[in-house]
């Protein structure tokens, strides 16, 4: 079997095998990029191009001319990033544990709470760092927090993370008992 | 002519000690996360335990039954000593190299990132490249195998190559280019992120380096197994092979579309069209084709066995079969297995059942069904029959070998059946606790218990297979005579070059990836903007 001979029209089996598998993929490919897209309810696509263009993973411009619509809310600035906030300084603990005074009396004196407030010690400290900024642009509304976090700097939420983030959280093994079941 | 006995049996022993070593931290894992067993806290664990258990079972277990298997039906039926033994021990040594290389670091958790590696977590590179290490490994025995067939090509000019060494290259050619997907991610993508180089990784265009990998994987997987069907089970019961030719069209086909179909692996990722998506699985359709021919094929050359064995009527050849013979047992639970099996892999290959089972142990118990149980079973069957020729020693605990046999069949029904069910009812997979006296999946936990007990068989079962075989260590020495292959009920005397040859079936392989799967992969090269932080994963 030389090369030579097997890519050639006149050897059937090459002819069938060539042939077949690419009937199945031009069929298969003639469905999946143009007549399935196209049948598709609530797809707008200007023309069968537009459609194969989605089908085969193009990111689309939105229509020229149409309305780009905004949510008239503010949602997060956070932009999580892995390492965010780790390797927190003694001071920067120091700090937070100062400030955090003012929140004692809803998430308690060292960060677990008496009164159904979250518990805040142990807490990944991007995630305590998110919600401040979230409560202070208003991307999360809440008028117990609002008016707590309207003076704190960048630097203030970021060592308030970091004091609750080092508190000891509550044991896995010995859930509150305080909590109904 | 048998100069690899030792090789095999390296490739053999190492293979089966380290499927020991990782049925029992599946058995942990499937017990640790069963309400039978309080919360280790510590999750880290368990992730550390399912990366070792993956790894050895998914890479160096099979890789080796292939790689020994393929020397042995090399050398047996080509009827000359194999070709480069040097060259196949280096191989060898590379894979258990590479899985040293792999497991310390996973040991120590250092790279908890499950062996389908999920970028953009990052583990310790040394975790990775002795992946790579055992893929290299692997890669010199395709290159034997090829090397190996073409020489006797050249000795033999224009004769028929004997059915089980068509199949084994088969296997070695499919193998040989299912791996390029993984390798390239490693290599390009995950490698120079995990030494530092850089710290950014495409995560999207990984996934689908390595959908090029994982599907096939399983074809190659399997491909130990098929072998056995055709060449092992009609002789070991005193058949026919119904058709040589069926055969060889079943293994070509394979080739060509097991290999170029694995973005429907992909089906809920957002950054590869649904035109590919669609076009992948109007291939996939396609591998029941191959599949459907081997179960006529061979439930034909059973039914010769039967008729010759005295078997009348329609279904009178079945209980005239040698059901004590183990070959018998294993590869008629080993069908049952493959149906379920394939019932449920149509579900996952359609775009929109798989949304109701992506990411859930439903895809779980359906790899296991497919994997460890249809497939796995006949490389039980491979050792017990090619035993006796390794060693030179009687291998005859058949009552063991049954019993062997048929707990594997009843574990994998029980592990995997109920882990099919928790998965419809939405168990999610890759997680390391459920609390189960949450009422939302209280009702999971009877189910989940029953797995832990079906894995709890699985472990007995295991330990009788080897035990099956450290007995055929120390049995009485013997002579087990010449191996034979099947015979076809009408033994070619020539083939067309097509049923004799790979170049139109390796063109066709190439060219159908390339219409697959070159336009995502440019397409995912060529956007910007699309690399994101890699994670990096390990104790610290």
């Amino acid at each position: 079997m030389s090369r030579d001979r097997i890519a050639s029209l006149s050897n059937p089996w090459f002819t069938a095998s060539v042939g077949i598998t690419a009937a199945i993929a031009i069929v298969g490919a003639i469905a999946g990029f143009a007549w399935l897209p196209l049948q598709q309810q609530g797809e707008r696509f200007r023309g069968v191009w537009d459609a194969i263009c989605s089908a085969v993973g193009l990111v689309r411009n939105a229509p020229s001319g149409g309305q780009i619509v905004r949510g008239d809310y503010p949602t997060t600035r956070v932009e999580i990033v892995p390492q965010m906030l780790e390797g927190a300084s003694a001071e920067a603990i120091g700090r937070g544990a100062t400030l955090a005074l003012r929140c004692t009396m809803c998430h308690g004196a060292r960060g677990l709470s008496q009164a159904d407030s979250p518990n805040l010690a142990g807490q990944y400290p991007v995630a305590i760092y998110k919600q401040l900024v979230d409560f202070r642009t208003g991307a999360r509304a809440s008028a117990v927090m609002a008016p707590l976090v309207a003076n704190l700097s960048e630097a203030d939420m970021r060592d308030l993370a970091a004091y609750y983030a080092y508190l000891p959280r509550p044991s896995d093994q010995a859930p509150n008992t305080d909590v109904p079941p | 002519v048998w100069n690899s006995r030792r090789l095999v049996l390296a490739h053999l022993w190492f293979a089966f000690a380290g499927f020991g070593a990782a049925l029992l931290l599946g058995e942990w894992q499937m017990f640790i996360r069963s309400p039978l067993h309080a919360w280790i806290s510590d999750p880290e664990w368990y992730y550390r335990s399912v990366t070792a258990h993956g790894t050895t079972m998914a890479y160096v277990f099979p890789a080796l039954v292939a790689m020994g298997f393929g020397y042995f039906v090399t050398e047996k039926s080509l009827s000359r000593p194999l070709i480069g033994l040097s060259w196949a021990w280096i191989g060898f040594a590379l894979v258990v190299l590479g899985t040293v290389t792999a497991i310390i670091p996973v040991a120590l958790g250092l790279a908890s990132v499950l062996y389908t590696f999920y970028p953009p977590l990052i583990g310790n590179p040394f975790y990775y490249i002795g992946v790579v290490l055992v893929v290299v490994g692997s890669w010199v025995w395709v290159a034997l195998t090829s090397v190996n067939l073409y020489r006797w090509k050249r000795d033999n000019p224009g004769a028929p190559v004997p059915f089980a060494m068509f199949a084994t290259v088969t296997g070695s050619y499919l193998w040989g280019w299912t791996a390029v997907g993984a390798a390239l991610e490693l290599l390009f993508q995950i490698i120079p992120v995990a030494l530092g180089l850089r710290d950014t990784i495409d995560a999207g265009l990984a996934r689908v380096f390595f959908s090029w990998t994982l599907h096939a994987i399983v074809y190659f997987w399997l491909m130990p197994t098929y072998i056995a069907y055709y060449t092992i089970v009609p002789r070991a019961i005193g058949g026919r092979l119904f058709s040589d030719s069926m055969g060889r069209i079943a293994f070509i086909l394979f080739l060509i579309v097991a290999m170029p179909i694995g973005i429907h692996h992909a089906f809920e990722d957002p950054q590869v069209g649904a035109g590919f998506k669609y076009l992948h699985s109007v291939f996939t359709a396609f591998v029941a084709l191959p599949t459907l021919l081997t179960v006529f094929t061979i439930c034909a050359s059973v039914e010769i066995a039967g008729r010759l064995r005295g078997g009348k009527g329609v279904l009178g050849w079945l209980t005239a079969l040698p059901w004590r013979n183990p070959v018998m047992l294993g590869s008629a639970l080993s069908f049952v297995m493959l149906g379920f099996g394939g019932a449920g892999g149509l579900i996952n290959m359609s775009y929109q059942l798989d949304a109701t089972v992506h990411n859930t142990q439903w895809i779980t118990g359906h790899f296991h069904l497919i994997f460890g149980g249809a497939i796995v079973i006949m490389y039980f069957v491979i050792a017990y029959d090619i035993w006796p020729h390794l060693t030179g020693r009687a291998l005859d605990s058949f009552g063991l070998m049954r019993a062997q046999l048929w707990t594997w069949f009843v574990g994998m029904i029980v592990l995997t059946f109920p882990w099919h069910w928790v998965g419809i009812l939405g168990m999610p997979r890759r997680m390391a606790f459920y609390d189960y006296t949450d009422p939302a999946i209280a009702a999971q936990a009877a189910s989940v218990t029953m797995s832990v007990i079906g894995g709890a068989i699985l472990v007995l079962s295991g330990v009788l297979f080897l035990i099956v075989l450290a007995r055929g260590q120390t049995a009485p020495r013997t002579e087990p005579g010449a191996y034979r292959f099947s015979v076809a009920a009408h033994p070619p005397r020539s083939l067309p070059a097509g049923l004799n040859g790979f170049g139109l079936w390796l063109g066709l392989m190439v060219g159908l990836t390339i219409v697959n799967y070159g336009f995502p992969i440019v397409h995912l090269l060529a956007t910007p903007g699309t690399a994101v932080p890699a994670i990096s994963v390990g104790v610290r």
